[in-house]
């Protein structure tokens, strides 16, 4: 009897053992697909993301019969890095990367350069602002300052209000290290002016403690989009910085929710891979969508994100144009980001923040 | 040999060619190697090659052994690793704590029902995904859950308390995760207690009380620590309960690890990280196996 019931129990725990290691390793069979003759590949972030650039996507196919396939991905940097270093790049197209993460793919030589033809299309419909040697800006929107007016007496409506704890008492939420966003709030809280952040001769450590004033303060630092949500809908943080998309979602469940469009300007960069086995089609979907305006107001409309043609911003409905970073009257307040400055100094940022965010 | 010749020569069996060599239960060890040797070049391949790569790969990129100081001067990695440690120690005690009586009741317990109610509650956690399960822990203990509003309801609070994101929150989540292999492993050792011996103690006179603890507890107490460290262990590994309802502020080693690829592409100091944390687990096994004994550690272990 003893042995029996000590071989269940281990037969169980072995079962138990054998079928956590199997859940766990589910492997990604998405990104297995594609190859030289399968469809355009571009690797989105999932969610409405993927949805909107798929209905894009689908719109193109029809127009050219080029098949597109959008792959739910998530840290496009390090598997677009493997996947070079393994010499069998499945993607083609990278959907509005960070730009920090775009330069450094571009630093490793692993992004596409736009053929002069592309070039000179891209920077007509767009504007010289918005096109780099290796991506366009896509899908941009702002890090606000956000407030819950039914749990505070007073609501900052800047950085600088947000950083001051006595005169706005509340909970705040704020990204971690890793967002420019963070570093800029400080830069501004510090004194600087918003127009000239960042100045060559900024001090990270002074800005560390700035951040430091008030960490006491922070009960969220949102590491994932959808924790910006859940941290004010569950009563978590009172106020902070959040993406603007994200804060007029809570707006229409009903939240009584104060946005301030004085914050950060933030673009995605959209890029071809160097060793894309669809380089050719990647082109092509890049100068379609610029050429079709109409397709990228359906994308504003399903994301609630902008994209960089002015003509497609006029098309959308008034309601949502208001909500979009590129209105004049909410880009007047936004800064742009010093994305070569970030470069630089991320490290610097990173190393003198973190202690300060894990206490 | 003899019992083997008496069956070959039973009636039942239909004779045929005698077999030249009696069959044995035992292999030669060219045979056993042989019948193992697929197992052993998975494991060659997939776990002893990556592990010791893992070693080497902070070395890749240069500064080999600052990478390894790293670990331990810089500050954020440092409360990483003590956070890890100590709330995997309190973790190791709560799963413990739970876990031992509900694997004493499925021992000795004669009623079925009460064994099926107790496997159930046991088993549970294991039966949930990873994100459901710390996701309704993150909806049970955010401002607005239900733990705050009973809280606040019942006036023993006013404010509703800042739960989540605390080593709390951690601490409860991974040893929740954790109760089902704690269970586990501590019946495999407590179901080897023969529940006799106790009926004899208390016929001698000892207490129940005393019987348990003079009797099953020394003949426990080996495997006992074994489970505590199979808990300990698999607690310094967890990653998705730290990130959900700790966040940045309570960083596991995992979680810091992560972040070190993810975030800043530094392959190398993850490695030397990831090392740090595989040595800690290997230091904790190998002082354990010394203290209970090879055979009590493998017993709480198959």
């Amino acid at each position: 009897v003893i042995n029996f019931s000590t071989r269940r129990a281990a037969g169980l725990s072995a079962i138990v053992l054998s079928a956590v290691a199997l859940t766990s390793c589910g492997s990604d069979s998405d990104a297995a697909q594609g190859g030289d003759s399968g469809p355009l590949v571009i690797a989105s972030w999932g969610g409405a993301f993927s949805e909107a650039t798929r209905a894009l996507a689908e719109e193109f196919t029809a127009d050219t019969g080029v098949e597109v396939e959008v792959l739910d991905a998530g840290d496009h940097v390090s598997t677009v890095q493997s996947m070079a270093e393994a010499g069998t790049t499945e993607w083609d197209m990278l959907d509005s990367m960070a730009l920090a993460d775009s330069a450094q793919l571009e630093s490793e030589g692993l992004l596409a350069h736009w053929p002069t033809d592309v070039d000179s299309e891209l920077v007509e419909k767009y504007g010289q602002d918005n096109v780099t040697d290796y991506g366009y800006a896509w899908s941009g929107y702002g890090f606000v300052v956000v407030c819950n007016k039914d749990a505070v007496a007073a609501c900052p409506t800047n950085f600088t209000e947000l950083f001051d704890t006595e005169k706005f008492p509340g909970r705040r939420m704020l990204p971690t290290q890793t967002e420019y966003t963070l570093a800029a709030a400080t830069a501004v809280a510090s004194g600087i002016p918003a127009d000239e952040v960042f100045p060559d001769d900024t001090d990270v450590d002074a800005l560390a403690s700035t951040l430091k004033g008030i960490s006491d303060d922070v009960s969220v630092w949102w590491t994932a989009g959808d924790q910006q949500n859940q941290a004010l809908q569950q009563g978590e943080a009172d106020m902070g910085i959040m993406a603007s998309g994200r804060a007029y979602q809570l707006v229409d469940e009903g939240m009584n929710l104060q946005v301030s469009w004085n914050g950060v300007s933030i673009v995605g960069s959209t890029n071809v891979l160097e060793n894309a086995p669809h380089k050719d089609e990647a082109f092509q979907f890049t100068t379609w969508v610029a050429d079709h305006p109409a397709a990228q107001a359906k994308w504003m409309e399903a994301m609630g994100y902008t994209t960089p043609s002015v003509e497609a911003l006029d098309s959308v409905p008034a309601e949502l144009k208001e909500r979009l970073s590129t209105n004049p009257s909410n880009s007047a307040g936004l800064m742009q980001q010093d994305i070569d400055w970030w470069l630089a100094n991320k490290d610097a940022v990173d190393r003198a923040f973190a202690p300060v965010i894990t206490g | 040999v003899s019992s083997v010749s008496s069956v070959a020569e039973a009636p039942v069996v239909p004779r045929s060619a005698p077999p030249r060599r009696p069959w044995s239960l035992r292999f030669t060890g060219w045979a056993g190697l042989a019948l193992a040797l697929p197992l052993l070049v998975v494991l060659v391949l997939f776990v002893l090659y990556p592990l010791v790569q893992v070693f080497l790969d902070a070395f890749s990129e240069g500064r080999g052994f600052e990478r390894y100081a790293d670990v331990f001067t810089y500050s954020v990695s440092r409360k990483a690793l003590t956070t890890t440690l100590l709330d995997s120690v309190v973790v190791t005690v709560l799963a413990t704590a739970s876990a031992l009586g509900m694997a004493w009741f499925l021992h000795v317990s004669s009623r079925r029902w009460v064994r099926v109610v107790l496997w159930t509650v046991a088993l549970i956690p294991m039966w949930m995904g990873v994100v459901v399960k710390n996701y309704a822990i993150f909806i049970m203990l955010s401002g607005n859950g239900p733990v705050n509003a009973v809280l606040t309801g019942t006036g023993i609070v006013d404010k509703p308390l800042a739960l989540l994101y605390s080593d709390g929150a951690v601490i409860f989540g991974i040893a929740y995760s954790l109760v089902p292999y704690a269970v586990l492993s501590f019946y495999a050792t407590i179901s080897q207690i023969d529940a006799g011996l106790l009926t004899a103690a208390q016929s001698m006179g000892a207490s129940r009380v005393r019987a348990v603890l003079g009797i099953a507890f020394p003949l426990a107490r080996g495997g006992i620590v074994t489970s505590m460290a199979l808990v300990f262990i698999l607690s310094i590994g967890f990653y998705v309960t730290p990130v959900l309802l700790g966040g940045p502020q309570t960083s596991f080693m995992a979680t810091y690890v992560a972040e070190q690829i993810t975030k800043r592409y530094d392959y190398a100091g993850a490695a030397a990280s990831a090392s740090v944390l595989l040595v800690v687990a290997i230091v904790v096994v190998g002082g354990v196996m010394a203290l209970v004994g090879r055979g009590t550690f493998k017993r709480a272990i198959s």
